[in-house]
């Protein structure tokens, strides 16, 4: 959900002393898993909050500076991996918050719909939803690379 | 396949793509809307292309040492916070301690020894009994005395009535009772109407009382008076 190793460290160890704080707290209505997924995804939406606008700043330029270098690369259609991870990243930083973390736990950690509503509180009907629009979004961020990707292929 | 509800199947595209729907039924509806409707069909191309793009996208992973730290990191952090509010906690009371909390266990000290020494237990002896008592509780024989020196003064109701005439009427006023000598056929032959008589009743006309008041203690002498006037005001009536 977070794009950076760093971040992920932080917020992985900020995930594991919450755990380590609250674990009496847990009644074990549900499993662990989700007990544990939900203390993550809370705090990583909490981060994103927290540096949104320094985030959003980012990304407004990092998508800018390759969608430049991309157009200029168009000419030989190759797609260095690096690039293309640092543009999807990008991509991935503008969606809405519950669309990021749907988007994370059912494309990434190919979490169950299920299991998503529990760590999340949503129906799953919303969480399709949430899913199919995410990636409508991704796909309109990324349609300059796409067509470049297509007209390679 | 006419009833289909185009906009679930929309959300569910995504999985479609990606092979996560098992559903036999729904995979015939979607393919069905794929090779019937266009604008179905351009959803799923547009869609496909995203996440065919994500896949094939790899993410560079971290050294694998990177998050060999992680553990020993979170014992750190575990640690840390436990000194720290074991440290807050001792600086909260430290100076507290020596201001306040010092002084209240002295007192609480003295107050114990004091009070198994037996400072604060009530001993009063027989004599400091009696005299208390007898400032509290009044003297039976007192009281029977000015009992009996009341009724000594008294007047007898009969007396009582007899020597206070008021006009037409005669009242007792210890008794409470009213003996008019008009009586409801007399007031009624005299053409009075009946409220008049109950007014009459309620409220005789032509009393005095002031006059029967002083009438009763018209005999006594002033120190009778007096006597009297003071055994009521011990005996409280």
């Amino acid at each position: 959900m977070v794009s950076d190793h760093d971040e992920a460290d932080d917020i992985t160890q900020e995930v594991f002393i919450r755990v380590y704080k609250s674990i009496n707290d847990f009644r074990g209505d549900s499993s662990f898993f989700t007990y544990l997924y939900r203390i993550a995804v809370n705090l990583s939406l909490n981060f994103i909050n927290r540096n949104k606008r320094i985030n959003n700043k980012k990304a407004d330029f990092e998508t800018e500076v390759y969608k430049i270098s991309t157009n200029e690369r168009s000419a030989e259609k190759v797609f260095d991996d690096k690039r293309n991870e640092k543009i999807l990243k990008a991509a991935i930083e503008e969606l809405p918050d519950q669309q990021r973390a749907v988007f994370v736990l059912r494309f990434y950690e190919n979490l169950p719909y299920e299991e998503i509503s529990k760590i999340m509180n949503r129906t799953t009907g919303g969480l399709k939803a949430n899913y199919f629009h995410a990636i409508k979004k991704l796909q309109k961020i990324l349609k300059p690379q796409l067509k470049d990707l297509t007209e390679a292929v | 396949m006419k009833n289909l509800n185009k906009e679930k199947l929309l959300f569910d595209l995504p999985d479609f793509i990606e092979g996560k729907i098992d559903e036999e039924n729904k995979l015939a509806q979607i393919n069905f809307l794929i090779n019937s409707d266009n604008e179905f069909r351009a959803e799923y191309e547009d869609l496909k292309n995203a996440i065919t793009f994500t896949r094939n996208t790899e993410y560079s992973e971290p050294h694998d040492f990177y998050f060999n730290t992680l553990l020993t990191n979170i014992r750190d952090r575990i640690e840390q916070e436990k000194s720290v509010k074991q440290t807050s906690i001792f600086e909260i009371f430290k100076p507290s301690f020596l201001k306040f909390a010092l002084p209240l266990l002295i007192a609480a000290i003295i107050l114990t020894t004091a009070y198994s020494l037996g400072v604060f237990d009530n001993k009063i002896t027989e004599a400091e009994f009696v005299e208390t008592s007898e400032s509290i509780i009044p003297d039976i024989a007192k009281e029977n005395q000015i009992k009996e020196e009341i009724e000594q003064t008294n007047i007898e109701e009969k007396e009582f009535v007899n020597e206070i005439p008021v006009q037409n009427t005669v009242v007792s006023t210890r008794t409470g009772t009213t003996n008019n000598n008009i009586t409801q056929s007399a007031l009624l032959s005299n053409g009075n109407s009946i409220q008049e008589y109950l007014d009459e009743v309620d409220n005789p006309s032509g009393l005095n009382y002031e006059s029967i008041y002083d009438n009763e203690f018209s005999d006594l002498t002033s120190e009778e008076e007096d006597q009297i006037i003071e055994s009521l005001t011990k005996i409280q009536l």
